[in-house]
C-alpha cells in the first residue's frame, strides 16, 4: 500500500497536464456548429455533456497516468520499477472497480433524469421518418378538422417547455439525432419511441439521421427551430390557414400547373392538394432547405430541383419534372417559394 | 508422473538410429509443385491462411481509401452513393469476417502446434478445407463488387433495409450467403482449435502451464462456438425471409426488425473480443520475451481471459442503446459493459508491470506492443464512455463510434498482429525482417493511425453521423476530415512498407535468424520442422526454454517423446486434457485432394445459391458431399498396429474409441455449436411471442391435437432407441442387427418428422402468414435438416460397415454418428414439446 | 493416480460465470416481458419499484448467495491445496491448485458483476 501512495509523486504533475490537456480539447470542441453535441441548447444535451466532460477529463487523467507508467516500465532499469504484482491488483482491479462504481451511480442517475424529460404537460409532436424525409405532425394543433397540423423537414419547438418526439418509421429504421438537444432515438417500424427535449437556447439547430437507411442516408437531413413561447405560439397560429387566391398571376400559374402536373398526388399543400405520400408543401417557402438537406431553400434551388430531383439527390421517391419546361418550373417554384 | 529432477534421465536414450529422423522427415515431406493444394499440414496452411487474410485486409483497405479520398472535402463527388454505400458495406464485413476472425485463426493454425510442440492439428483435412472454402468464397464476394453486385446494407445488414422489399437484388444474398458459409470455416477452426489445445499438449502441461495465448486462443474458440450460431441463424432467418417470405422481422405480420439486432449483436459483440483475445494472447506472449521476465499475474491474465469471454455476451445490447428499449434493460448491459472493462485493465497492467520488472529490449515487435499499448488504451478509455448510456445516445453512430473501434480493433488487433509478423517471422523462412524498414512501417503506421482516428472524436461529437457518402460544409467537420484522409494515407504507406518488408524477405533477402533470435521461453522457439519439433518434450514450466536451457539440444537430439515416426506415418501423442498424460498415438491423415475439391465446390454451390441458379446448385453441392466422404474413407483405421513406445517407458495404443477419442470431443463441441443455434431459435420464438402475443394461437382450439404430440415424442423416442440396440449389436460385433437397428431407427425418425409436419399443417399453418407460422416452420425446417444430415451420416456409416470397416473395435465413426443421431432425436423432442405445450400454457 | 476428468473440473473453475450469466439472462428476460406486457404498472416508493424489479432484486440476491457460497467454497478449497502444494506438487495437483485459485477469483469477479447489474434496479425506472 505504502508502494502505491508513492504513485502520486509523479502522477501529480502529470495529471495537472491532463487537466489542462482536457480544457484545451473541450475549448477546441466549443466552436462546433449547429448539430454539435458539445454546444448544448437544451436540458437533455447539457446533461450529457457534463457527463462528457467527467468522462474526458477522467479519461485524459487516466490515459496519461497509464503511459506515464508505461514509459516508465520501458525506460526504468530492472531493479528500480516498484511493485509487481500490486500493480496488477491496484491498476488493473482496485481502480477501475471504485472508478467504475462511481461512474455508474452517476450515469444512472443522468438516465433517470433525462427519462423523466417529457411526462404529460409536455408538447407532443409525431414525427415518422420516410426513404429520406421526416414527417411531422403536431396532433391538436392547427385548423380544426385537419387531422392536425403537419409540416415536413422542419420542427419548430417552443424554448423552455418540455416537447416530447413520438418517432416511428414509414419503411425501414431511421434514428432521430439533434445533437445540441438531445442524444439520439432510434425510428423503428412497428415501434414507437418516445424522446424528450427541453431546448433551453431559442435558435436553429440542425438535425440528422443517424441510422444508416440506404441509398440517400446522408442527405437526410432537418431543422429544429426553437422559438420562445409567445413566437412560437403565433407560429402555430399561422399554420394551416386556407391560402388567399395569389394576387399575382404568374403565381396563380404557378399553383396550376403544380396541380396539372399531378404534384398533388404526392404533396399536401393545405386546401390546395391533399396527398399524404411525400412531404407537406405547405408552408413550403418559409423552410431552410429543399429535399431534406439537400439543397438550400431558393426559388432557383426549387426550380433546379423539380427539374431534376434524381441528380440532387439521386434515387429519391420525387422524379425529375425537366422536360415540363422552363416557365412552368419557374412558376411552380416561385409559388412554392411564395408559400410562407 | 513426477516431475523431472536435474539430471534424470530423458525420455528417450541418446543417441537415436539415423534413418529415425529420415522417416520422419519422409513422411511429413509436403506435397511438391501444383499439388501443393493438397497439403494439408497446419505449416502450409496457416501461411496460406494468413497469406490471404492479409491479402483481404490489403483489399478492404484499399476501399477505406477510396472512402477516405471520398469524404476528403465536403460535397466530393469522387464516389457516387450507391459505390460508396458498397464500399463501406464491403470494407466492414471484410474487415470483420474476411480479415480479422480468419486473420487471428490462420495464427493460431500455424503457431499453436509449435508452441504446444505437436506435430500438427487433430483434423488436418478440416483445416484444409476450412481454408479453401474461405479462401473461395472470400474471394467470389469481393468479385461482387466488380459486377455492382456487392451488398450495400451495411456490414450489420438490418432489415427492414436489406429484405426482399428494400434491397431486391441480389447483393444483399451476396452478404447471406456468402458470409454466412464462410462461418461454416470459422467454426471448423473452433473445434480444431478447441480439441488441439485440449488434447496435444506435450507430456507434463497440464492446464496451469498452458501458454495464455493457448488459453486466448481456448477462450476465443468457446466464444466462436456460442457466438458464431447466433449470426448464421439470423443469416439463415433473413434469407429465408427474403425468398419464401416468411415474416420474421416484417412489423406488419408479427415480425420484429430488433429481432435481427439482438441475434446479430448476440454475435456481433463477442466478436469483438474473438478479435481482440487472440490478439492480447500474442501480446502476453511477446512482452515476457521483450523484458526478459515471465509475465507477472499469468493467473490473473487467464481469469481476465476467460472474465472477457464471459462477460461479452453481456453486452450485445450495449449496440442497441437507442432502439428504445427499456431503461433498466438498458442500464444492466451498461453495467456488464463495464465489468468488461476490468479484465481489460487486469492484462495492460500485467504487460507494464512484466515490462518493468524487466530489461526491455527494443526491436520491432516491441515497437508494435508499445504502439498497441497506447492504441489499445485509449480505446479501452472511450470504450468504457460510449458504455455509459445517456453519452452512447450522443456518440452512438457518429463518427466518435468509428473512432473509438478502430481504436480497439486497429491498435488491439492489427498492431499486435503486425508486432506477431515481424516477432515469429523467422519461423517462416528462418530470417529476421528488417529492423530499418519495420521501424519506418511502425511510425508510418502509429502516426497515421492517430492522425486518422483521432480527429474522428470530435467529427462525431460535433454531430457528424456514420455512414454518410457526402457532408454540407461549415458544420465544422471540414478540417477534421480533411485530416483523418491524410493519415489513413500515411497509415496505408506503413502497411505498405511492411508488405514490402515481407516481400523482400520471401524473395531471399535479410539476416539469417538464429534458432531462438529473441531469446523467448516458449515451445514454439525449438529446432521446427513441418513436423514441428524432432521429439515432443516434456514440460514441467511456464518457460521451459528458460528453466531448461538444454532443452533445445535435447529435443533436436531425439532425446524426448516420439522421437520419430514408429508407425511410418503422421501422427502425435494426444494427451488427457487437464494433467496432459500421454493416451494414445494418433494418426494423422496427409496431402488429400478431397479438402480443396470440398472447398472449391462448397463455394461453387453458394456460388450459385445467391445468383439464383438453385437447380443448377445441386451439383457442386452433392460432389462437395461426395469429396467429405472420399477423403473420410481411409481415415478411422482401427488398430491396425499393436500399442507403440512413445518413450519414458511409456506404451500407448494407436487407436481409442469412444469418450476419450478426439473425435468424439470434436463431435461433442459440433453439437454444442448445433445446441446453440437450435437454442437461437428457441429464442426467436420466445422473442416473437413476448412482442407479437396475438399472431401466437389463442388456445388448444387453434393447435394440432395432443395426440400428435404424444405420437411425435413417442416416434423420436423410438428412433433413438433403436439406435442405442444398433450401438449394443456393434459392441458385440453383431454387424447385421446393427444394420437393421439403424434402418429401422432412420424409418422411426423420418415418421417422427412427417408427424411433427402434418401436425402443424393440419392447422392450416403457413410460413409466410405470421410471425408465429414462420417461426414454427423454420423449428421443422431445421429438424428436418438435421434429420437429412443424419440420414448422409447412417448412410456412409452403412456403406463403412458394408464394407468391413467397422468393427467393435473400430467404431469411431459409428459413434459420431450415433452422438448426432441422439442430438438429433433430442433435439426433436425439445422443439415438440415447445410447440405443442408453450400456446397452451400461455394462450 | 487417475486421470482427473474434464467436464467436472471445467464446470469448477467456470461456475461463479456460470452463474453470472444466468442472472444475467434472468434478470434481463424478467424485465423484458414485464416491459412488454405492461406489468410495471403498481410501481411504488421513492425510486418507484415496480414488482418485476422486485423479482429482479430476489433473483440478485440468490445469485449473490450462490457466487458466495462459490467464493468461500473455492476459498477452503484453495486453502488446502496450499499445503499440498508445500509438499512439492505434482502435475495433476497444480493443475488443482489452478483451478481452485481460479473458481475463488473468478467468483470475487462475479460477485462485483452481479452487484454492478443490481446497482440501476434501484435507481433507473424499469420501462421508461
Amino acid at each position: 500500500m505504502t508502494r502505491r501512495s508513492r504513485r502520486t509523486g509523479p502522477v501529480g504533475p502529470m495529471a495537472l497536464r491532463a487537466g489542462v490537456l482536457a480544457a484545451a480539447l473541450a475549448s477546441l470542441a466549443a466552436c462546433g456548429g449547429p448539430q454539435s453535441a458539445l454546444t448544448p441548447g437544451g436540458r437533455s444535451a447539457a446533461e450529457i455533456h457534463d457527463l462528457s466532460m467527467i468522462l474526458f477529463v477522467g479519461g485524459t487523467v487516466t490515459f496519461a497516468a497509464v503511459m506515464a507508467l508505461a514509459l516508465y516500465a520501458v525506460l526504468a532499469a530492472p531493479g528500480r520499477f516498484p511493485g509487481a504484482r500490486g500493480w496488477v491488483l491496484g491498476g488493473g482491479i482496485a481502480f477501475p472497480v471504485i472508478a467504475l462504481t462511481a461512474l455508474q451511480v452517476y450515469e444512472f442517475g443522468i438516465a433517470r433524469r433525462l427519462a423523466a424529460i417529457g411526462g404529460p404537460d409536455a408538447l407532443r409532436i409525431e414525427v415518422t421518418a420516410h426513404m429520406w424525409w421526416w414527417d411531422v405532425r403536431y396532433p391538436g394543433a392547427g385548423a380544426p378538422g385537419t387531422g392536425g397540423l403537419r409540416t415536413a423537414n422542419e420542427i419548430v419547438i417552443p424554448a423552455g417547455r418540455p416537447v416530447e418526439l413520438v418517432v416511428s418509421a414509414a419503411d425501414v429504421i431511421h434514428s432521430i439525432w439533434i445533437p445540441s438537444l438531445a442524444g439520439k432515438i432510434d425510428m423503428i417500424p412497428g415501434h414507437v419511441n418516445r424522446l424528450g427535449i427541453l431546448a433551453e437556447r431559442p435558435g436553429v439547430y440542425r438535425g440528422q439521421c443517424a441510422e444508416y437507411c440506404g441509398a440517400q442516408h446522408a442527405l437526410m437531413a432537418f431543422d429544429v427551430v426553437v422559438e420562445p413561447p409567445d413566437r412560437f405560439e403565433a407560429w402555430l397560429a399561422a399554420r394551416n390557414r386556407h391560402l388567399p387566391e395569389p394576387a399575382d398571376p404568374r403565381l396563380a400559374a404557378g399553383r396550376d400547373a403544380f396541380l396539372r402536373l399531378g404534384c398533388g398526388a404526392c404533396h399536401r399543400v393545405y386546401g390546395v392538394a391533399s396527398g399524404m405520400l411525400g412531404p407537406d408543401l405547405t408552408h413550403m417557402g418559409a423552410r431552410g432547405t429543399i429535399g431534406a438537406g439537400a439543397l438550400a431553400n431558393g426559388p432557383e434551388a426549387l426550380a433546379g430541383w423539380i427539374a431534376d430531383a434524381q441528380h440532387a439527390k439521386p434515387g429519391n421517391a420525387m422524379p425529375s419534372y425537366g422536360p415540363v419546361g422552363a416557365e412552368a418550373l419557374d412558376a411552380i417554384s416561385a409559388w412554392l417559394w411564395s408559400l410562407k | 508422473m513426477t516431475r523431472p529432477q536435474p539430471g534424470s534421465p530423458l525420455p528417450s536414450p541418446l543417441p537415436r538410429p539415423a534413418e529415425e529422423l529420415e522417416t520422419l522427415r519422409r513422411v511429413w515431406r509436403p506435397p511438391g509443385g501444383l499439388a501443393i493444394v493438397t497439403a494439408v499440414n497446419n505449416n502450409i496452411i496457416g501461411l496460406f491462411y494468413i497469406g490471404t487474410a492479409l491479402l483481404f485486409f490489403v483489399m478492404a483497405g484499399l476501399l477505406a481509401l477510396a472512402m477516405r479520398a471520398q469524404l476528403a472535402v465536403p460535397g466530393n463527388d469522387l464516389l457516387d452513393h450507391g459505390t460508396y454505400n458498397q464500399f463501406f458495406t464491403v470494407h466492414g464485413t471484410g474487415m470483420m469476417f474476411l480479415f480479422a476472425v480468419p486473420m487471428v485463426e490462420a495464427i493460431g493454425v500455424f503457431l499453436l502446434p509449435a508452441m504446444l510442440a505437436a506435430r500438427d492439428l487433430p483434423f488436418p483435412r478440416l483445416s484444409a478445407f476450412a481454408f479453401w472454402a474461405y479462401f473461395f468464397g472470400g474471394i467470389a464476394f469481393f468479385c461482387s463488387l466488380l459486377f455492382d453486385a456487392a451488398p450495400d446494407g451495411g456490414w450489420f445488414m438490418y432489415p427492414p433495409l436489406t429484405g426482399a422489399r428494400f434491397s431486391p437484388g441480389i447483393n444483399a444474398d451476396f452478404w447471406l450467403l456468402g458470409i454466412g458459409f464462410i462461418e461454416i470455416s470459422a467454426i471448423a477452426g473452433a473445434i480444431e482449435i478447441v480439441v488441439g489445445i485440449l488434447r496435444t499438449r506435450p507430456p507434463g502441461m497440464s492446464l496451469d502451464k498452458l501458454p495464455v495465448y493457448g488459453w486466448a486462443m481456448l477462450v476465443m474458440a468457446g466464444m466462436i462456438i456460442f457466438a458464431f450460431p447466433a449470426v448464421i441463424v439470423a443469416t439463415l432467418l433473413l434469407e429465408v425471409e427474403r425468398v419464401f417470405a416468411w415474416p420474421f422481422f416484417q412489423a406488419e405480420l408479427g415480425g420484429d426488425p430488433l429481432l435481427w439486432q439482438h441475434l446479430f449483436w448476440f454475435f456481433g459483440h463477442p466478436e469483438v473480443y474473438i478479435i481482440f483475445l487472440p490478439a492480447a494472447g500474442l501480446v502476453s506472449m511477446m512482452v515476457p520475451t521483450i523484458a526478459q521476465h515471465p509475465l507477472i499475474g499469468h493467473r490473473l491474465i487467464v481469469l481476465a481471459l476467460v472474465g472477457t469471454g464471459f462477460f461479452s455476451f453481456g453486452l450485445w445490447v450495449h449496440h442497441m442503446f437507442a432502439t428504445g428499449i427499456p431503461s433498466l434493460s438498458l442500464s444492466f448491459f451498461s453495467a456488464a459493459s463495464m465489468a468488461v472493462a476490468v479484465p481489460a485493465g487486469i492484462q495492460v497492467f500485467s504487460w507494464i508491470a512484466t515490462l518493468g520488472r524487466g530489461r526491455v529490449r527494443m526491436s520491432v515487435p516491441a515497437l508494435f506492443v508499445l504502439g498497441f499499448l497506447f492504441i489499445f488504451v485509449l480505446g479501452g478509455l472511450t470504450g468504457v464512455m460510449v458504455a455509459a448510456v445517456p453519452f452512447d445516445w450522443q456518440a452512438h453512430d457518429s463518427y466518435f463510434v468509428v473512432a473509438h473501434l478502430h481504436y480497439v480493433l486497429i491498435g488491439g488487433m492489427v498492431f499486435p498482429m503486425f508486432a506477431a509478423i515481424y516477432y515469429w517471422w523467422p519461423m517462416v523462412n528462418g530470417r529476421l525482417l528488417s529492423k530499418r524498414l519495420g521501424t519506418a512501417a511502425f511510425w508510418l503506421m502509429f502516426g497515421g493511425f492517430n492522425l486518422a482516428f483521432f480527429p474522428m472524436h470530435l467529427t462525431g461529437l460535433r454531430g457528424m453521423p456514420r455512414r454518410v457518402y457526402t457532408y454540407p460544409p461549415d458544420l465544422g467537420w471540414d478540417w477534421l476530415n480533411l485530416a483523418s484522409t491524410v493519415g489513413a494515407f500515411v497509415f496505408a504507406a506503413g502497411v505498405l512498407a511492411v508488405l514490402a518488408d515481407i516481400a523482400r524477405s520471401v524473395l531471399g533477402h535479410g539476416e539469417r535468424a538464429s534458432p531462438n533470435p529473441w531469446r523467448a521461453g516458449t515451445l514454439e522457439w525449438l529446432p521446427n520442422e513441418y513436423f514441428a519439433t524432432r521429439s515432443i518434450p516434456r514440460v514441467s514450466s511456464l518457460y521451459p526454454l528458460w528453466d531448461a536451457p538444454d532443452l533445445p539440444r535435447q529435443v533436436e537430439a531425439g532425446g524426448h517423446f516420439l522421437p520419430g515416426a514408429p508407425t511410418r506415418r503422421r501422427e502425435t501423442i494426444v494427451t488427457s486434457p487437464v494433467e496432459a498424460r500421454p493416451q494414445y498415438l494418433m494418426p494423422m491423415p496427409g496431402p488429400h485432394w478431397g479438402p480443396f475439391l470440398a472447398g472449391l465446390f462448397t463455394a461453387a454451390h453458394f456460388l450459385m445459391l445467391t445468383v439464383q441458379l438453385y437447380t443448377l446448385s445441386i451439383v457442386p453441392g452433392v460432389l462437395a458431399i461426395a469429396m467429405v466422404f472420399w477423403w473420410l474413407w481411409e481415415l478411422d483405421k482401427g488398430e491396425d498396429f499393436p500399442p507403440q513406445d512413445i518413450g519414458g517407458g511409456i506404451r500407448v495404443p494407436v487407436y481409442v474409441q469412444g469418450p476419450r477419442s478426439h473425435s468424439w470431443w470434436a463431435m461433442a463441441v459440433l453439437l454444442l455449436v448445433d445446441g446453440t443455434a437450435f437454442a437461437c431459435l428457441l429464442f426467436t420464438y420466445l422473442f416473437l411471442w413476448t412482442v407479437s402475443p396475438d399472431v401466437w394461437p389463442a388456445g388448444p382450439a387453434a393447435l394440432p391435437a395432443i395426440w400428435r404430440l404424444a405420437a411425435g415424442l413417442a416416434l423420436w423416442a423410438a428412433a433413438a432407441g433403436a439406435m442405442a440396440w444398433a450401438s449394443r449389436a456393434l459392441a458385440q460385433d453383431r454387424h447385421w442387427r446393427m444394420r437393421l437397428g439403424m434402418l429401422l431407427g432412420l424409418v422411426l425418425a423420418g415418421a417422427a418428422m412427417a408427424t411433427d409436419v402434418t401436425a402443424q399443417v393440419s392447422t392450416g399453418l403457413r410460413g409466410s402468414d405470421s410471425a408465429y407460422g414462420a417461426t414454427v416452420s423454420m423449428l421443422l425446417a431445421y429438424q428436418s435438416f438435421h434429420l437429412a444430415v443424419t440420414v448422409l451420416m447412417a448412410g456412409y456409416t452403412l456403406a463403412r460397415s458394408a464394407a468391413g470397416r467397422l468393427a467393435a473395435r473400430r467404431r469411431v465413426t459409428f459413434d459420431n454418428t450415433m452422438l448426432f443421431w441422439q442430438y438429433t432425436c433430442a433435439q426433436g423432442t425439445a422443439m415438440l414439446l415447445v410447440l405443442h405445450l408453450f400456446p397452451r400454457l400461455t394462450g | 493416480m487417475t486421470e482427473r476428468s474434464f467436464v467436472p473440473f471445467l464446470l469448477e473453475m467456470l461456475a461463479p460465470f456460470l452463474v453470472w450469466g444466468a442472472h444475467f439472462g434472468a434478470v434481463y428476460g424478467i424485465n423484458g416481458i414485464a416491459c412488454a406486457r405492461g406489468l410495471d404498472a403498481g410501481a411504488s416508493g421513492p425510486v418507484g419499484i415496480a414488482p418485476a424489479s422486485l423479482a429482479i432484486l430476489g433473483v440478485s440476491a440468490a445469485a449473490l448467495v450462490a457466487v458466495g457460497w462459490l467464493l468461500v467454497r473455492a476459498l477452503r478449497r484453495a486453502q488446502a491445496g496450499r499445503q499440498h502444494r508445500a509438499e512439492g506438487g505434482s502435475p495433476g495437483r497444480d493443475a488443482v491448485d489452478f483451478a481452485r485459485w481460479f473458481a475463488a477469483a473468478g467468483a470475487g469477479a462475479a460477485l462485483i458483476a452481479v452487484l454492478w447489474v443490481t446497482l440501476p434496479v434501484l435507481q433507473v425506472p424499469a420501462c421508461a
